[in-house]
């Protein structure tokens, strides 16, 4: 039964969907089966592919760098109180900063170039990861670091076996945040400065008023997206986690 | 002037080791504290609750470097330490977890062997998580041994087990101890246990701690039930002040 419940509600989504289509009989309401044509046709042109792929290529290119980023700043901060004071405004003023004005300085100052669509997107997500790291690094437990430097762990040792597994759900959760504001902001800067990519196509799409191809765009995203969390995030998670006590 | 055939392991005087509380008042944990290791023996730090044997614990392990005084080694100290809580990294096996602080030369063989001795060979992919209190402090103690010490430190590895469990894991280190002769120093405040595993027990004076008395442990002490409790009595008798129940 606990399977049925969330099938109900989409197919009774999509029912309702069709009904208002139906009595609007409007092109800027369309249907379900219009937008899976839509999809159909440029799955066919070969053009879905193309922009998704370039799209995923931004993401993880952003992702990997804004954790990365993130991450190393998020330890310092926890570690360091000169670090944590020197760099704490600055957090501030990132995480508040609109994410639209980032882009717009980014490509004033880079050029409509890709690298300054990748920067923009890293400056943008880079605060939270921070953030949640930071507290992660803040309740790391001393007892296990100092049994590591009783037995002379190195320092890839106690990062390795000590200090890394702790952070680990600090990670997950920043990566989780992480992939789904990163894919709405690259959208954004797609939209703004790039030619190619669902943003672009999105763009495309709006000026022609055609909602059946922003749907497509949209839900082919949204689908890649769910197939990462399944396929990579949940396995990862579970293999990571699994030294943990089963709840009884 | 050294005995011949009894090295000294290390020197340890500490003049004065304070804490800072977390009011700001600064509480003097040692004071004068002199202790000579001979290599293999077997040393003892008991005391009442607060006296510092802990903290010199600490300083032997290179935990601690705040303070005043000198800790001189006849060579490079290599440490293998059981804390009170057994301090397993969760998210590895028991097999991991041993092998993760073992010596580099500790060979397959000596692993096998030094499970089977503990009595972990058919626990080795649990996670601690799946453990019991004392299997953990098992897990513990092999972790201690597999590193190969020149100094094995125990930190009230006993506590808070019930005592069946407790005498068996005493007997375990023993065992462990008299197999691989290392200098080996327990904390504790049971005297049982003093008398059971040391050779020398050093009675902590209350805070600030100092050594107050160096005690002689002889083999016809812990040769039996009776001779133990018949040491503890005696030393308890002496020093009733240093005993906390």
């Amino acid at each position: 039964m606990r399977f049925l419940y969330p099938l109900f509600s989409i197919v009774g989504f999509i029912a309702l969907w069709a009904g208002a289509a139906y009595i609007v009989a409007d092109p800027l309401l369309p249907g379900p089966l219009e937008v899976c044509s839509a999809m159909l046709r440029e799955i066919s042109s070969g053009a879905l592919w193309h922009h998704l792929f370039v799209t995923l290529w931004r993401v993880v290119a952003s992702f990997i760098m804004a954790m990365a980023i993130g991450i190393a700043i998020g330890l310092a901060m926890g570690r360091s109180h000169m670090i944590n004071g020197l760099f704490d405004p600055w957090l501030v003023f990132f995480l508040n900063i609109p994410a639209l004005v980032v882009i717009f300085l980014c490509y004033i100052w880079g050029g409509l170039t890709e690298a300054a669509a990748i920067i923009a997107v890293v400056i943008n997500k880079v605060p939270n990861v921070a953030v949640m790291l930071r507290e992660g690094t803040r309740s790391l437990n001393y007892e296990l670091e100092e049994m590591g430097q009783s037995f002379r762990y190195t320092r890839l040792q106690t990062f390795q076996h000590i200090i890394l597994p702790q952070l680990q759900p600090f990670i997950v959760a920043a990566g989780r945040s992480g992939l789904s504001l990163i894919w709405k902001i690259v959208l954004v800067v797609e939209f703004i400065g790039r030619s190619d990519g669902v943003g672009f196509q999105l763009h495309t799409y709006f000026q022609l008023f055609d909602v059946a191809g922003i749907l497509a765009y949209s839900l082919a995203f949204i689908a890649v997206m769910l197939l990462i969390e399944i396929l990579i995030v949940q396995p990862w998670e579970r293999y990571a986690t699994r030294w943990r006590a089963e709840p009884a | 002037m050294q005995h011949v055939g009894v090295q000294s392991l290390l020197k340890v005087h500490i003049k004065n080791k304070t804490y800072l509380g977390a009011n700001g008042a600064e509480t003097q944990a040692l004071k004068d504290a002199q202790l000579t290791l001979t290599e293999n023996s077997f040393t003892v730090f008991f005391g009442p609750s607060g006296c510092g044997k802990s903290t010199l614990l600490r300083i032997l392990a290179g935990l601690d470097d705040d303070y005043e005084g000198s800790v001189d080694w006849e060579h490079p100290p290599k440490v293998g330490m059981v804390f009170q809580e057994p301090r397993l990294l969760p998210w590895r096996t028991v097999q991991e977890n041993i092998l993760l602080s073992a010596d580099p030369t500790f060979t397959d063989h000596e692993f096998k062997q030094l499970v089977d001795v503990v009595g972990l060979t058919d626990m080795l992919s649990h996670f601690p998580s799946e453990l019991s209190l004392g299997l953990s402090r098992r897990v513990a103690i092999a972790r201690a041994f597999a590193s190969k010490p020149n100094l094995l430190l125990l930190d009230e590895p006993f506590v808070s087990l019930d005592a069946p469990t407790a005498a068996r894991l005493r007997q375990l280190v023993r065992t462990l101890w008299v197999d691989n002769p290392i200098t080996a120093v327990m904390v504790t405040h049971d005297m049982r246990e003093a008398v059971e595993l040391g050779e020398e027990v050093l009675l902590f004076t209350p805070r600030p701690g100092s050594i107050h008395e160096r005690l002689k442990v002889l083999p016809t002490d812990r040769a039996n039930e009776a001779s133990i409790e018949a040491k503890r009595a005696e030393v308890k008798s002496l020093y009733p002040h240093l005993f906390e129940e």
